[in-house]
C-alpha cells in the first residue's frame, strides 16, 4: 500500500498504524506531530489511526528557528 | 521578575534556536545565556535524518519553548502553523510571524492582528512579531495580545535599533511586556533596547553566528543585565541643546 | 482599577525631591511620575522661570502657538448633593432655574453668533431634572451649529455616555474636586457625590463609551495643591495606559478667598497655580490645559504661550445668563470679563491664533 508522507511516496503493509509508522521512520512519536489530510491526528490516536491507500500526510517537529 | 501571561522569568534575555552550527554548540551557547525562554520553528520532519531531533537536545524542564510560526504568508497559515504548534510542543504559548515578504521578511501589520485575534480567542498566549509601529502594538495588546515583539532592525540585519524612536512610544504606551526582537547585532544594541525599558530581548542570529557563540552568549546575557539595571537605577539625563537655546520668559505678571 | 495613594504619602514623595531630581525632570524627554513629584516639589518652586521656559518650549512643540477658545452654557442649577464649596449646593438658597430646550437652545444660538464653536454645558447634579434625555434631545438639535460640544455634569454609566456621544457629544468633563479622600468626605456633606470612588472611576467610563475626550481636574483650595498635582499626574497616566483613543484634559478651577460662607481649606496662590500646570504640562506634553475665567485677566494674558491649551471667554455663570445678563444665582464669580473679541485680541497681541474650531463632528462615523 502506498501512501504520500512529507510529499513522498512511502510504501506500508496493510493494516499499518500511524504509530508503526513513526517507529518504522525512526522518529519519537512524542517529538513529532502530524496531519493527516490536513486534520491534526492527537497524539493518543497514534496507536488506533490505521492508515489508508493514497492518505497524505505532513510529519512536523520542531527545528532551530528565531 | 519579568511576567509573561501567567508566566515569570528571571532572564530577560531570550533566545533563538536557528542558524547555529551544531547542535552541540546551540546547547552550550543558550546555557551560557541563561535564556530560560527559547524560540523554535516547526518544520517538516527530513526523513533522510530522523535522528535531527531538537527535542532530543533540549530539556523541557530547562527551557520554555515558544514556538513560532516563521513561513507563515498570512493569518490562515499561520493559524495552520499555531495549531500544530501546540500539538507538538504541548504548549499554547505562540510567537506569531507573518511575514509575506520573503525578501525583507517584515511583518504583516494586518494578517497579524487578525491571526492575534482569532488565536487569543482560542486561547493560545499571542507573542507578535511586529513592525516597532505603536499603534500596532495599542491594537494587539486590546485584542489579547500577551507582549508585542517589536523588532529593532530587519530580521539578520545585525543593525541595531534603527526604530528607537518608535519602540520608545510603544514601551512607554504599552500595557503588555515589550520584547525587542530582530536586528540586534551587538551586545550593545541589546544593552540599549533595555536601559530604554524593554522588558526583554530576543537574540538569535548575532549569537548563532558569531565566532564563539558561547562566549557571545555570555556577552549578550551581561549586556541585558547592564541595561536592565540601568534603565531600573534611573539613568542621568543628557543635556538638550534646546533647553539653552530657549529664551528667558517673563513672569511678571504673577501677583 | 484605578486607586490614588493617600496623601500623607504622597507628600512623603514630594518633600523627599532634590534640586538635583528637579533639574533631571526638566533634562527628560519622559520625566514620569518621579519627575512630577520633583516638578511639584518646594524645591522646584524657587525655579518656576525654569519650569516656566520648559513648559511653553514643550506647549509650542506640541500645539503650536495656539489657543482654543470655549463658553460654557449653565443650563440648571438644581443640585440634590450638598457640597461646601458650590454655589449650586443643594442647601444654598438660591432661586434655581432649569432651562427649557428652546432657552437652552438660545443660549447656544448667541455664542454661536459671538463665534463660539466649542461649547461646555454645565449643570448641578439634578438627574430628574437634567438627564440623558435633556441632553440627548439638545445635542441632536444643535450639533450641526457646532464643532465640540462637551458636557460638565453629574456622572453618568457607560452606556448613557454611549448614548451622548452618539447625539453629538463630544467629550465630558468630570472633576474630583479634590482626590484627598478624608477632605473629599468632609466637603461632600450629602448626595451620590459622597461617593469618592464612583467619581473616580467616572472619566473610565466616559473614555470607555468612545467619547473623543474627557478632562479631569481638581478643585485648587480643598486640599494640597502638590499632592493633588501628583494624583492628577497619576489618573492621566492611568487613563493613557487603558484608553489610549481618548485625549484628555486638565482642569484647574481656584477657589478664592471671596464673599460667601465658604472660605478654602487651604490658600493657593498664582505661582502656585503655575507651578502646578507647568508641572503637569513637563509630564504630559499631549494633555490640553484649561484657564477658565475664574482667573483674572492679567494673568491669563501672562499664561498665553506658557502651558495652557483651552481659555474659556464672555462667560456667564448663571442659566440663562447670555440672554439676561442680569439674572443673578450664578455657581461662582467670573474673575476675567472680556468678550471674546477681547480675549481674541489679547491672544493674537501675544503671537497666538486663536482657535474656535477645532474639530468638525460632520466627520465622525455616524451610527
Amino acid at each position: 500500500m502506498v501512501i504520500i508522507c512529507n510529499g513522498k511516496e512511502q510504501k506500508v503493509p496493510e493494516g499499518c498504524t500511524l504509530h508503526q509508522l513513526l517507529l518504522q521512520l525512526q522518529l519519537d512519536p512524542d517529538t513529532v506531530v502530524v496531519e493527516c489530510d490536513k486534520q491534526v491526528v492527537k497524539r493518543n490516536d497514534y496507536e488506533g489511526t490505521v492508515l489508508a491507500e493514497g492518505q497524505n500526510l505532513e510529519l512536523i517537529r520542531f527545528v532551530g528557528g528565531g | 521578575m519579568l511576567k509573561i501571561a501567567d508566566k515569570t522569568f528571571r532572564s530577560r534575555l531570550f533566545g533563538g534556536t536557528g542558524k547555529f552550527a551544531s547542535s552541540q554548540v546551540m546547547k552550550e551557547a543558550l546555557a551560557a545565556s541563561g535564556a530560560e525562554m527559547i524560540t523554535v520553528a516547526l518544520r517538516r520532519v527530513d526523513l533522510n535524518n530522523p535522528e535531527d531531533d531538537i527535542m532530543a537536545n533540549l530539556d523541557r524542564h530547562t527551557y520554555w519553548f515558544l514556538p513560532n510560526t516563521s513561513g507563515a504568508r498570512d493569518a490562515e497559515e499561520a493559524i495552520r502553523l499555531a495549531n500544530l504548534a501546540r500539538a507538538v510542543g504541548r504548549t499554547n504559548w505562540l510567537k506569531l510571524e507573518v511575514t509575506p515578504d520573503p525578501r525583507t521578511l517584515l511583518p504583516d501589520p494586518v494578517e497579524t492582528l487578525k491571526a492575534t485575534e482569532l488565536l487569543v480567542k482560542d486561547g493560545f498566549v499571542v507573542l507578535p512579531y511586529i513592525n516597532a509601529d505603536p499603534i500596532l502594538a495599542l491594537r494587539l495588546q486590546d485584542v489579547g495580545a500577551a507582549a508585542v515583539m517589536p523588532l529593532g532592525s530587519p530580521i539578520g540585519t545585525n543593525q541595531g535599533i534603527l526604530t528607537r524612536f518608535q519602540v520608545e512610544i510603544i514601551i512607554e504606551q504599552a500595557r503588555v511586556p515589550v520584547v525587542v526582537d530582530a536586528g540586534l547585532g551587538a551586545p550593545s544594541h541589546a544593552a540599549a533596547a533595555m536601559e530604554m525599558g524593554a522588558d526583554a530581548v530576543l537574540v538569535n542570529t548575532a549569537i548563532a553566528v558569531a565566532g564563539d557563540p558561547v562566549r557571545m552568549a555570555r556577552a549578550f546575557a551581561q549586556a541585558v543585565e547592564a541595561g536592565r539595571t540601568a534603565y531600573e537605577s534611573g539613568l542621568g539625563m543628557q543635556d538638550r541643546q534646546a533647553a539653552a537655546s530657549s529664551p528667558e520668559v517673563g513672569l511678571d505678571f504673577l501677583r | 482599577m484605578l486607586s490614588i495613594p493617600d496623601f500623607p504619602q504622597l507628600a512623603e514623595r514630594i518633600a523627599a525631591c532634590t534640586e538635583a531630581d528637579v533639574q533631571q525632570a526638566l533634562l527628560s524627554e519622559h520625566p514620569g511620575i518621579q519627575g512630577l513629584a520633583a516638578l511639584l516639589s518646594p524645591v522646584a518652586a524657587h525655579m518656576l522661570p525654569d519650569l516656566a521656559r520648559r513648559s511653553a518650549e514643550i506647549t509650542a512643540r506640541r500645539f503650536g502657538r495656539v489657543i482654543q477658545l470655549y463658553a460654557p452654557v449653565y443650563l440648571s442649577s438644581f443640585c440634590t448633593n450638598r457640597c461646601a464649596y458650590c454655589g449650586f449646593s443643594a442647601d444654598n438658597k438660591i432661586e434655581r432655574r432649569l432651562l427649557s430646550m428652546a432657552e437652552a437652545e438660545a443660549e447656544m444660538d448667541i455664542l454661536h453668533g459671538r463665534g463660539f464653536n466649542h461649547i461646555l454645558l454645565v449643570a448641578g447634579e439634578a438627574s430628574a431634572k437634567l438627564g440623558v434625555d435633556y441632553l440627548e434631545e439638545l445635542a441632536e438639535r444643535t450639533r450641526d451649529r457646532f464643532a465640540a460640544i462637551t458636557i460638565e455634569v453629574q456622572p453618568m454609566s457607560t452606556e448613557e455616555y454611549r448614548r451622548l456621544f452618539k447625539a453629538g457629544i463630544t467629550g465630558v468633563a468630570i472633576y474630583q474636586e479634590t482626590y484627598d479622600r478624608r477632605i473629599y468626605d468632609q466637603v461632600h456633606l450629602s448626595g451620590k457625590k459622597c461617593d469618592y470612588d464612583y467619581r473616580l472611576q467616572t472619566p473610565a467610563r466616559v473614555a470607555e463609551a468612545g467619547m473623543r475626550e474627557v478632562g479631569i481636574g481638581a478643585l485648587l483650595g480643598l486640599a494640597d495643591w502638590r499632592c493633588e498635582g501628583l494624583a492628577l499626574g497619576l489618573h492621566l497616566a492611568w487613563l493613557r495606559k487603558n484608553y489610549w483613543r481618548t485625549a484628555l484634559t486638565v482642569s484647574f478651577p481656584r477657589l478664592r478667598p471671596a464673599e460667601g460662607d465658604f472660605q478654602p481649606l487651604v490658600i493657593t496662590t498664582e505661582h502656585d497655580l503655575s507651578q502646578l500646570l507647568f508641572a503637569l504640562r513637563i509630564f504630559d506634553p499631549d494633555v490640553g490645559l484649561l484657564l477658565s475665567t475664574r482667573e483674572e485677566e492679567r494673568y491669563r494674558n501672562g499664561m498665553i504661550g506658557l502651558g495652557p491649551t483651552r481659555y474659556s471667554a464672555g462667560s456667564s455663570t448663571a442659566p440663562g445668563g447670555y440672554a439676561h445678563p442680569d439674572l443673578e444665582g450664578e455657581q461662582f464669580a467670573v474673575g476675567d470679563h472680556r468678550s471674546l473679541a477681547e480675549v481674541c485680541a489679547s491672544i493674537e497681541a501675544k503671537g497666538h491664533d486663536p482657535v474656535r474650531k477645532d474639530w468638525d463632528s460632520t466627520f465622525q462615523k455616524s451610527f
